[in-house]
């Protein structure tokens, strides 16, 4: 009885352990033409802003929305003061945590400005028109600038 | 009574027009919510020695270089195929013609590499990895570079 249930365990254990070894398919011809468009149109700097730039920025009290991406514990471990954290897998469903006018400044931050180039993307295909990513991430592009951290 | 027909089909064809649009437009998100929160434990990144191995080793890695022709000419990965950033939709044709081949986008700091690898993953490539940290990272780390 209980090997039965753990050879049933082990199964799928073993499907779900296979399905998440290949990407998912992702395709889609319309995402991929507003892709296109996206890339086409990126401005100098392609929406980077530069650690300095950004503490001045905040620094003079503009109000910018810091949307940290990265996993929690590497959160934990230092983040820019105010920021929200919404891991990347989770943004499709925290949209309501975002900025309701989709022209307000958001900053996306992550380690290496890997994740936060995959989010800026993806929130300007939902509306929003001010989305920039920390350049270089927060490792390179904040924390060992010496910028000012909390944890 | 011509007038009212041309109304007619004015309003057929938006009605038309319209219909395709927004089955076009959830799409489109479907396709970006599902990139996002489907990213595995890398999140599509590869680090520069790991894909040095792994072409060392005689595997199949085709590296696309995302930056601008000036930047390549000073330097870039041997065998990288140059496509700036901005017209990628325009040189689909310098890209492997099987989806499922082994892809490697780098550029200067790897930020340009991860909107190219989003985008081939929604143009429906299943195998991109961004070269973490980009030429900088692999200079730094002291792994060839041709000039």
């Amino acid at each position: 009885m209980f090997r039965k249930r753990s050879i049933g365990v082990l199964a799928l254990a073993m499907v779900f352990g296979l399905a998440g070894l290949g990407s998912t398919a992702v395709e889609s011809p319309a995402a991929w033409e507003a892709a296109a468009a996206y890339l086409a149109g990126l401005p100098e700097g392609f929406n980077g802003i530069k650690g300095d730039v950004l503490k001045a920025k905040l620094e003079s009290g503009e109000q910018i929305f810091l949307l940290d991406v990265r996993q929690p514990n590497e959160f934990a471990a230092g983040r820019i003061e105010g920021a929200l954290n919404v891991p990347v897998r989770e943004v499709p469903k925290a949209l309501d945590r975002l900025p309701a006018a989709k022209d307000a400044p958001i900053v996306v931050v992550c380690a290496s400005a890997v994740r936060s180039g995959y989010v800026a993307m993806a929130l300007s295909f939902k509306g929003y028109s001010n989305v920039k990513h920390l350049a270089a991430g927060y490792i390179a592009g904040w924390e060992k600038a010496g910028y000012p951290v909390v944890k | 009574m011509k007038r009212r027909v041309s109304h007619l089909i004015l309003a057929v064809a938006m009605v038309l027009a319209a219909l395709p649009l927004s089955a076009a437009a959830a799409d489109l998100q479907e396709s970006v919510n599902a990139f996002l929160s489907a990213l595995p434990a890398d999140f599509e990144t590869v680090a520069g020695k790991t894909m040095a191995a792994k072409q060392n080793a005689g595997e199949e890695v085709f590296v696309l270089d995302v930056r601008e022709p000036d930047e390549y000419k000073a330097g870039h990965i041997e065998g990288a195929v140059n496509v700036p950033l901005r017209v990628l939709a325009q040189q689909l044709p310098n890209l492997p013609a099987n989806k499922g081949a082994s892809i490697a986008v780098v550029c200067k700091s790897g930020i340009r590499a991860a909107y190219a690898t989003m985008a081939l993953r929604l143009l429906g490539y299943t195998n991109v990895k961004d070269v973490v940290g980009g030429m900088l990272a692999w200079e730094k780390d002291g792994l060839p570079v041709a000039k």
